[in-house]
């Protein structure tokens, strides 16, 4: 579906890349008390509401919204920084090693075994929290180069920035990846 | 004044009905000055009753009880208890009274018919519109038919809302001012849900919810039944002799729970429960706990899943709120304080939390309860059915509702002209292992493969209930609001337990089935192409590149027939590039052609 609507004027803010969770989220609360059906608005209102607060919340889709509303396409496939690509290595190894774990675990037939398992599972969670803890530094990171975008002409920096979407998107999408398999290695 | 919006909790094992008054809520007593009203039903000759009334009334074994655990269930998943059950005419299931048949919507109808009939006592006026409460994890069948049995008993039902969302609306609706994230720990009669809200500047927002509709108290009480049975020395069914009389069995299990939680040891006694026979058996907390412990690690379980869910560490919750009347069975109360790292709060009555909650959501919706407005989620993913039986999840769980989502279809051969779509909710990878809402046609224009199109749009409104619409893109441009196929009665919660539990754990496997199944979708396409082409253009070839090409494609036959993914994935993409000379040459055929 093409994006019609500017998701900054949904919530009734600038078209500013540079944007603190806590800003949004009190734009979005504010838009919520007059969009929501039970606040006298309507469902197709505060759809749009949540849209663009889902969009915005993410670095990746808000850097590709902005954008777009420059008339900016992004292209989807495209080479990664070697920087980002190189990540995936170690992300993967953990995602690999949370399955095996909640599969031994599953099929384990003796107490002592299953044991085993949580224990390493335990052991693997925290990896695993430090392996998100450096996707969230590279994002933060990432994140810091918007505030000079938003001083920029968007079509002189089109091409670092739709690399920059790319690299996003993976970060965002390992972290989330790494996020479930946090909740497997914890055997539950 | 305003039309009157009266607020419900309809639980399995008791019901409250309320409504804002002068800027409070306030529940609203029967003629006895009671506020509880015992969730039970007697079809009798002489006409039906509900509550007290019924319990006054009903002869031994008689009452229609936890109708609503039977609530969306279809026949041959239900679980047995209490009444006979016997199959509906639209595959659910119903109580076998005397006066016939009786189906969970219409005893929940006759409940709600009651409760309407005691605000128009204390208000002394008509009511007609209603915020019913669910609990979080009903699915699209048991919120339809809860809404179903409000309109049978003449309320127009305005929302329905989540039972932990209600109490947490109860609980903060003198803490305005604060921001704060809250856990409910809601376990009823019949149903456990755990939500966590965050509460900032009048907005109560869900982050996560989660639950079982199939555990509760109920549950509790039959641990307790098996404890006096293993004390008496009875055998396994001797209580459930017809003769046994099951309501004052039931009701003394209920007893002892309650006295348990302040008491070490309590006697549970029923004389002449069979008419001859009588039953004094002590019952020590001990044994009890022992007793709940699969029941609370399955709790524990769903906890710490919302936990993750709504992406918090324990020690970022800043309160635990206890709701449902067995809450206050220590046991899990020290489950709660265990995974939340926090003493729980039982500030709020445990009975009447909820139907506080549900009428100040319905002064919200009259306009009178102004500070507050709530945002609720949907607490399973919804998706439909792709090419190869997969789960293509369209709206995922947790996601605020209202919400809609929109996916476009085509057709796959020339000339189609309906597509069949399955719509499903549950969290696995595999379509077969979610449940079936049920199915949609969609209608093509005759036209050439891939050029009749048809986008869909799937909306759950602001009561979690599912609406599908669909619009012919290329051809009139007109909505066309599409009938379900209801598969509304298709829901078996043990399984859903069972699909939300496997979820996680079944991740790997279903990886697997995913690689191969879209290996295997590949393989599909691939293999009568390349036979093609080979005949078409095999002789510019060179020889061995023809070799590599059968090699390859033999690879991939053999693979089929196997199971193993990675093999068939391997073999499949050594097929494609064996092949990409071959594409290429065709590609230049063709410019050559022109």
């Amino acid at each position: 579906m093409v994006t019609s609507s500017d998701h900054f004027e949904v919530l009734g803010m600038e078209r500013k890349l540079d944007l603190s969770p806590e800003t949004l989220r009190a734009h979005y609360d504010g838009r919520c008390q007059e969009a929501h059906p039970d606040a006298g608005g309507t469902a197709k209102g505060f759809d749009a509401v949540a849209e663009a607060y889902k969009a915005l919340s993410s670095p990746a889709r808000r850097l590709r919204h902005w954008l777009e509303l420059f008339g900016i396409r992004v292209v989807e496939d495209g080479s990664l920084p070697p920087a980002v690509e190189e990540r995936f290595g170690p992300v993967n190894a953990l995602l690999q090693k949370a399955s095996e774990i909640a599969e031994r675990h599953r099929e384990a037939r003796s107490t002592l075994v299953r044991s085993l398992a949580e224990a390493e599972g335990i052991s693997l969670q925290g990896r695993i929290v430090e392996a998100r803890g450096e996707l969230e530094n590279a994002i933060t990171a990432m994140v810091s180069g918007f505030k000079r975008f938003d001083e920029s002409d968007p079509h002189e920096i089109r091409e670092e920035a739709m690399e920059l979407v790319r690299s996003l998107s993976f970060l965002e999408r390992w972290e989330a990846q790494l996020r479930a398999a946090w909740a497997q290695a914890g055997c539950w | 004044m305003a039309e009157p919006v009266i607020g419900i909790d309809l639980g399995t094992t008791y019901s409250a009905v309320g409504i804002v008054e002068a800027g409070f809520p306030i529940l609203l007593a029967d003629e006895g000055g009671e506020r509880l009203t015992p969730s039970v039903v007697w079809f009798g000759s002489e006409g039906v009753k509900a509550g007290r009334a019924a319990l006054r009334e009903a002869p031994a074994g008689r009452l229609v009880r936890s109708a609503k655990r039977q609530m969306g269930v279809r026949f041959g998943e239900h679980v047995e208890g209490g009444l006979p059950l016997v199959g509906d005419t639209h595959g659910g299931v119903a109580f076998q009274t005397l006066e016939g048949p009786r189906t969970p919507v219409e005893v929940s109808s006759v409940l709600l018919g009651e409760l309407k009939r005691i605000a128009e006592y204390r208000l002394e006026r008509e009511v007609r519109k209603a915020v019913i409460t669910v609990p979080a994890y009903f699915n699209n069948a048991q919120r339809e038919s809860t809404k179903q049995a409000g309109e049978e008993a003449g309320l127009e039902v305005l929302r329905l809302v989540a039972e932990p969302t209600a109490a947490a609306l109860a609980y903060g609706m003198n803490k305005l001012g604060e921001s704060a994230r809250v856990a409910v720990f809601d376990l009823g009669g019949g149903t456990f849900d755990v939500s966590i809200l965050e509460l900032r500047d009048g907005i109560f927002e869900v982050l996560a919810t989660g639950g079982d509709t199939r555990l509760g108290g109920d549950d509790i009480d039959a641990v307790i039944l098996d404890l006096v049975k293993q004390g008496a020395g009875m055998s396994g069914s001797a209580l459930e002799d017809p003769e046994a009389d099951g309501d004052r069995l039931i009701q003394e299990a209920e007893r002892v729970k309650r006295e348990l939680s302040t008491k070490d040891h309590v006697v549970f006694r029923v004389p002449f429960y069979d008419g001859a026979q009588s039953l004094e058996v002590e019952v020590s907390r001990v044994d009890l706990e022992r007793g709940v412990e699969p029941l609370l690690s399955r709790m524990e379980r769903i906890c710490r899943e919302v936990l993750v869910d709504a992406g918090m560490e324990p020690d970022e919750v800043g309160a635990v709120v206890m709701v449902g009347g067995s809450s206050r069975v220590p046991a899990v109360q020290k489950l709660a304080e265990a995974v939340f790292q926090r003493e729980p709060d039982c500030s709020q009555h445990p009975d009447e939390a909820v139907a506080l909650g549900a009428s100040i959501q319905a002064g919200i919706i009259a306009g009178t309860w102004r500070e507050v407005l709530l945002l609720d989620v949907t607490p399973l993913s919804l998706g439909i059915e792709t090419l190869g039986g997969l789960m293509n999840v369209l709206i995922p769980r947790n996601t605020t509702i209202p919400c809609k989502v929109g996916e476009m279809f085509t057709n796959a051969r020339d000339g189609q002209d309906s597509m069949r779509v399955r719509v499903l909710q549950g969290e696995r990878e595999l379509a077969r292992d979610n449940w079936e809402l049920g199915k949609f046609d969609l209608s093509f224009r005759s036209a050439p493969r891939g050029k009749a199109r048809v986008g869909v749009q799937l909306s759950l409104d602001e009561n979690g209930i599912l609406e599908v619409l669909a619009r012919d893109v290329e051809g009139t441009g007109e909505d066309v609001i599409v009938r379900i196929e209801s598969a509304a009665v298709d829901v078996n919660e043990e399984a859903v337990e069972q699909m939300v539990e496997e979820s996680v754990e079944h991740a790997f496997e279903d990886m697997n089935a995913r690689v191969f199944t879209e290996a295997q979708l590949k393989a599909e396409e691939l293999l009568p192409a390349v036979r093609v082409a080979l005949v078409e253009i095999g002789s510019i070839l060179s020889e061995e590149e023809q070799e590599e090409i059968r090699l390859a494609e033999r690879a991939v036959e053999h693979a089929l027939t196997g199971s193993e993914a990675n093999v068939l994935k391997r073999a499949v993409e050594r097929l494609d590039q064996a092949t990409e000379a071959l594409a290429a040459r065709l590609v230049e055929k063709a410019i050559k052609e022109v």
